[in-house]
């Protein structure tokens, strides 16, 4: 099983936050983009990659071959997964991907979403998995950038 | 912990600070000062020398200014002599947000001579063409 040293959900994916600050503390040298839309998009899956610095390998690929991946052999990588929605998160889990931490980066607000705490916003259903997840012992906790407070999002669902 | 002086035309050096901490998260031991139209010249050459000696350790100063051969640039390239007897200083001209950032990350681990390369490094080699990355 490689080694998963930050799960995040960020909306923007791969951006100023995680190339830098989470980078820099987690000392990932891979970047795992799981995202079933942006894996068929090889436009913007090229974005995604010159967007980290060239000391990180970026793959960008959908849950199934994201679980697959992951799955393998631990050949000393470190690698930060990031996702847009929990429930991609929930599909890893489910599919046996050891993960027992999710750090919730960026929800922003749209339709359907309501504020859970600061600028994160939660649908009813993306409510509805991270409590699923915590069901499952994933830590889920709410830290924008390393120096920030982390907080416990159980007690906001 | 290395101080971090910023030192520009106007408010760039506020901004760019604040701008870096959206990303990194607040910081302390910098400082920034910015010449504004109709400042006095010496009163801000001496506002410069007092931000640095406040943020002066063993561990040294790093100062970014904006331009090179601007008047922050200036009042620092003349006093060096002066500061250099007393203050372990390194400086950069050409700020820029990454370097910022670089500086504010690495200078816990690294010495006041290494901080400075790497953001000279860092610096140069985030000015790219996107569109021949790209395509």
């Amino acid at each position: 099983m490689k080694n998963i040293v930050l799960t995040r959900v960020d909306d923007r994916l791969i951006h100023g936050q995680v190339i830098t600050a989470w980078s820099k503390i987690t000392s990932a040298n891979r970047i795992l983009v799981v995202d079933d839309e942006v894996a068929s998009d090889p436009f913007m899956a090229k974005v995604l990659k010159i967007a980290a610095p060239s000391t990180v390998k970026v793959d960008v690929h959908g849950i199934e071959e994201a679980v697959n991946l992951l799955k393998k052999e631990d050949e000393g990588d470190k690698v930060m997964v990031l996702v847009k929605y929990p429930d991609t998160v929930l599909s890893l889990v489910d599919n046996g991907v050891p993960i027992k931490e999710l750090n919730v980066g960026g929800m922003g607000a749209k339709p359907g979403r309501k504020s859970l705490y600061k600028n994160i916003s939660v649908s009813e259903d993306e409510k509805l998995v991270f409590k699923k997840l915590i069901e499952h012992n994933v830590n889920v906790s709410i830290q924008i950038v390393p120096d920030a407070k982390k907080i416990e999002i159980q007690k906001y669902l | 912990m290395i101080g971090i002086l910023v030192v520009t035309h106007g408010d760039f050096s506020k901004e760019i600070v604040k701008s870096a901490e959206l990303i990194v998260g607040p910081q302390d031991n910098y400082k920034v000062l910015g010449l504004k139209h109709g400042d006095n010249i010496e009163k801000f050459e001496s506002n410069v020398l007092d931000q640095i000696e406040s943020l002066s350790s063993k561990e040294g100063v790093l100062v970014f200014v904006d331009l090179y051969g601007g008047s922050p640039f200036n009042t620092i390239a003349k006093n060096l002599n002066k500061l250099n007897d007393s203050i372990n200083l390194e400086c950069i001209s050409g700020v820029n947000l990454p370097i910022v950032l670089e500086a504010f990350l690495n200078r816990d681990e690294l010495n006041l001579s290494d901080l400075k390369n790497h953001c000279l490094k860092i610096g140069k080699e985030s000015i790219r063409d996107i569109k021949q990355d790209l395509y």
